[in-house]
């Protein structure tokens, strides 16, 4: 199985491949208390980031165009996107999540995708 | 963490103010920045929301390019005047003679600060998603 990941808002589906090692998920939970008061977790987060490469030409699960990255950037709303990892990003999950697209480089660009979600709400 | 996307070419009420051949190479950034919060529910849930995407971007150009700013007059010593900002389009060259990418559309205004140590001008565009 290829190692991707899938993002999906309903709509769009942008499935693609990482560069290895960039991949990055955890974090970011609603944490209360702490210090004289008994710490709790209120809410759980999956938040993660991974890089891409951008290309000139077509887009594929490898490369991926400027105008298909800019259609992973969230707007004004709920965060809607869904993210699922597989092959050896399997455990990459998040839901209702927003996302952000980060392009840097001179030479090769590479673009960070981050998103920050929450569990799959229609788990029992 | 904001989105930023680069651009080479910049448009303002549809004409063309600067080119890829205008742009100092990798200079062309613009700056979404989300004012994101986020509720807990009591199911534990976290909703994250999107109130807003504010754009920003900056570059820099080859030359004296102070015409380009936004109210500057036709010529040195003529007279300018308030005026609302523009609606400023940000796009991507990909390849000579290739078709832009639309990246952005904002109404914003185009501020130019040239340097004579270098011959380039920097360029910011102040700008806001909302089309007043």
């Amino acid at each position: 199985m290829a190692n991707t990941i899938t993002f999906s808002d309903g709509t769009t589906t942008v499935v693609v491949t990482p560069v290895p090692g960039t991949v990055k998920a955890g974090g970011g939970h609603d944490d209360r208390g702490g210090g004289t008061i008994p710490a709790a977790r209120a809410g759980y987060a999956m938040n993660g980031s991974c890089q891409v490469v951008m290309t000139q030409a077509t887009a594929d699960n490898l490369q991926h165009t400027l105008a298909e990255l800019k259609s992973l950037v969230s707007g004004i709303g709920e965060g809607d996107w869904t993210v699922a990892g597989a092959g050896i990003y399997a455990g990459i999950k998040s839901y209702q999540a927003l996302l952000d697209v980060t392009v840097d480089g001179d030479s090769v660009q590479t673009a960070t995708i981050n998103w920050k979600g929450t569990y799959n709400p229609s788990a029992s | 963490m904001a989105t930023r996307l680069p651009f080479n070419q910049i448009l303002l009420d549809g004409a063309v103010v600067a080119g890829p051949e205008d742009f100092v190479y990798g200079t062309g950034s613009l700056q979404l920045a989300g004012q994101d919060s986020a509720v807990t529910t009591a199911d534990g849930m976290i909703h994250n929301y999107r109130s807003a995407l504010t754009p920003s971007a900056s570059c820099n150009l080859r030359g004296d390019k102070r015409l380009k700013d936004s109210g500057a007059p036709g010529d040195w010593d003529e007279q300018t005047w308030p005026a609302m900002s523009g609606t400023v389009k940000l796009q991507y060259v990909p390849a000579r003679g290739e078709t832009a990418t639309d990246v952005a559309e904002f109404s914003g205004l185009i501020g130019v600060e040239y340097d004579t140590s270098n011959n380039q001008s920097s360029v910011n565009i102040a700008g806001c998603e909302a089309q007043y």
